[in-house]
């Protein structure tokens, strides 16, 4: 692509994001609507609330909370993926109640959470675990269900152990599956830890939202859901990079076959 | 941003047949046995986790009252309603986006910007602007529950075969036969997949504004349980999300099956 197309590529995918935002900036501009206000004071209080060191603390717990949680959901949910999809017999035992967890809108254990935790961070922790696992752990034990018999039996003649054959052959030809999975388990988490922070934490970005909502902080709401925005937008930006590093190789592989 | 691995047009994943029947039915018992024996020997506290036999009874009871269906019909008619209005916005805009380069590029950056959004960060908005009222409730399971079904459209009109399209011109078919007689049935199978990740999301969402906004259904009873510690009353009703969720998956499923018999994807699965 030469400059010129790269250009008027980016032109056109730029004038409607910055026509929406000139929009609400003037039609807000002297709004003494009290639930709208000025688009220039919700950015003054982003500023004043999340880009100064104050910021830390809620910042710093929601996201390693997240962080916490989403890596325990990950790796339990692929260790489990891979044993549920390498066993069919213990697949056959938790299928039911698994499928029954799995369909539990996960909020829904917030209450039971709060029961067994009390309001502490490993609550917050504990939701993200058991709501978000599910999608990694069912995509997980298809991928590795779905090894082709040819690959199954290359590994048996050259005769490779079973860890050889776990991380050389069964994980990596599952790892799009598992990856997929991961994509919507990140986004529950994301979405737990926002739910599980404005139901039961005394600091944290969910809680300041919510409790800018109950003391009428009407900027202050603005600017903390413009904050989750950016949040579940740089999370999922960091996800796909990450991912397609990951699967380098497979990305290369596909563009071959087609050559 | 297009993600690396192009998933296979969705439907739902191959039927998976259990190895051995009896034993998921024997693994539910076992559970619910454990769970009792906790229960009635104390070992977790029954203000925590009452014995299953309570939990159930208690669900038992709710059933023969009309109120509870009409809680659980507070949470399910929104999440329905959402969905529909998910099909009447989605199908115009993912038609525009998918059959016009010029608003695909227009609608990237702010539909890139809007979709990871997680959908309860707005309750607090919504709450702000409209209380907890159906509105909000709509409102938000609307925006969340919209951005599978508008990509897994988009991603399907832009997988529509062009040799089916170009026979269709050679043909001279007018654009509305091109469209009801293969746009739209190489749609199905993607329409049937965003509409079922959007279901669970928009029953998700509908409890979550009922949990924390206080907008009347399922959500608002299991709080109102908890906080008067009628325990068994709070299970019964977490036990009756968990069934509204895997009836939403069932519904679908069973959907796609006769909707969807033509389908080489669905074909194979049954010849198999």
């Amino acid at each position: 692509m030469n400059a010129g197309r790269v250009l008027s590529k980016g032109l056109v995918r730029l004038w409607l994001p910055v026509l929406l935002v000139a929009v609400w900036w003037y039609a807000s501009a002297d709004s003494s609507n009290i639930y709208f206000p000025p688009l220039a004071t919700i950015l003054e209080t982003f500023q004043r609330d999340w880009l100064t060191a104050r910021a830390l603390d809620d910042l710093v717990p929601s996201l390693t909370k997240l962080v916490i949680g989403f890596l325990l959901a990950a790796f339990g949910g692929i260790a489990l993926g891979t044993l549920l999809g390498l066993s069919p017999r213990v697949r056959s035992a938790v299928e039911p109640i698994m499928q029954f967890l799995r369909s539990l809108p996960p909020p829904v254990l917030l209450p039971i959470g709060l029961l067994l935790f009390g309001i502490t961070g490993a609550m917050n922790i504990f939701i993200i675990v058991f709501g978000a696992i599910w999608p990694t752990v069912l995509n997980t034990a298809d991928g590795v269900r779905s090894l082709p018999p040819e690959l199954r039996d290359m590994a048996r003649s050259y005769r490779l152990g079973f860890r050889q054959r776990l991380f050389a052959v069964v994980l990596p030809n599952a790892a799009p599956q598992i990856f997929s999975g991961l994509r919507v388990t990140l986004q529950l988490s994301i979405i737990l830890i926002v739910v599980s922070e404005m139901v039961a934490a005394v600091d944290g970005v969910g809680f300041y939202v919510l409790n800018s909502q109950q003391t009428f902080a009407v900027a202050e709401t603005w600017a903390g859901t413009l904050l989750l925005g950016v949040i579940g937008y740089l999370t999922t930006l960091v996800f796909l990079l990450a991912q397609r590093r990951v699967l380098a190789w497979q990305t290369g592989m596909h563009q071959t076959r087609k050559a | 941003m297009a993600s690396v691995v192009t998933t296979a047009p969705g439907l739902s994943r191959p039927a998976w047949r259990p190895a051995v029947p009896w034993l998921g039915l024997a693994t539910v018992v076992a559970v619910l046995a454990i769970w009792e024996l906790l229960g009635r020997t104390g070992v977790i506290p029954a203000s925590t986790l009452p014995p299953a036999s309570d939990v159930f009874l208690r669900l038992g009871e709710l059933a023969a009252i009309p109120a509870f269906w009409a809680v659980v019909w507070e949470t399910v008619s929104s999440a329905l309603a959402g969905l529909g209005l998910v099909v009447l916005l989605g199908v115009p805009l993912a038609l525009a986006i998918g059959l016009s380069a010029f608003v695909r590029d227009s609608t990237w950056l702010v539909l890139e910007f809007l979709r990871p959004i997680p959908p309860v960060a707005m309750i607090p908005l919504g709450l702000l602007l409209w209380g907890p009222t159906e509105t909000m409730k709509l409102t938000l399971i609307t925006f969340g529950a919209i951005w599978p079904f508008l990509v897994q459209m988009v991603d399907g009109i832009r997988q529509v075969d062009q040799a089916l399209v170009d026979t269709a011109r050679s043909y001279r078919l007018t654009r509305w036969q091109t469209i009801s007689r293969i746009v739209l049935p190489s749609l199905l199978p993607f329409a049937a997949t965003g509409l079922r990740v959007a279901a669970a999301i928009a029953l998700i969402v509908a409890v979550v504004t009922e949990l924390i906004g206080g907008a009347a259904g399922l959500g608002r009873e299991i709080v109102v349980a908890q906080s008067s510690g009628a325990l068994p009353q709070m299970y019964a009703l977490i036990v009756t999300a968990g069934l509204l969720g895997l009836l939403t998956n069932a519904a679908f499923s069973a959907a796609e099956k006769p909707l969807l018999f033509w389908h080489p994807r669905i074909r194979k699965d049954q010849s198999s």
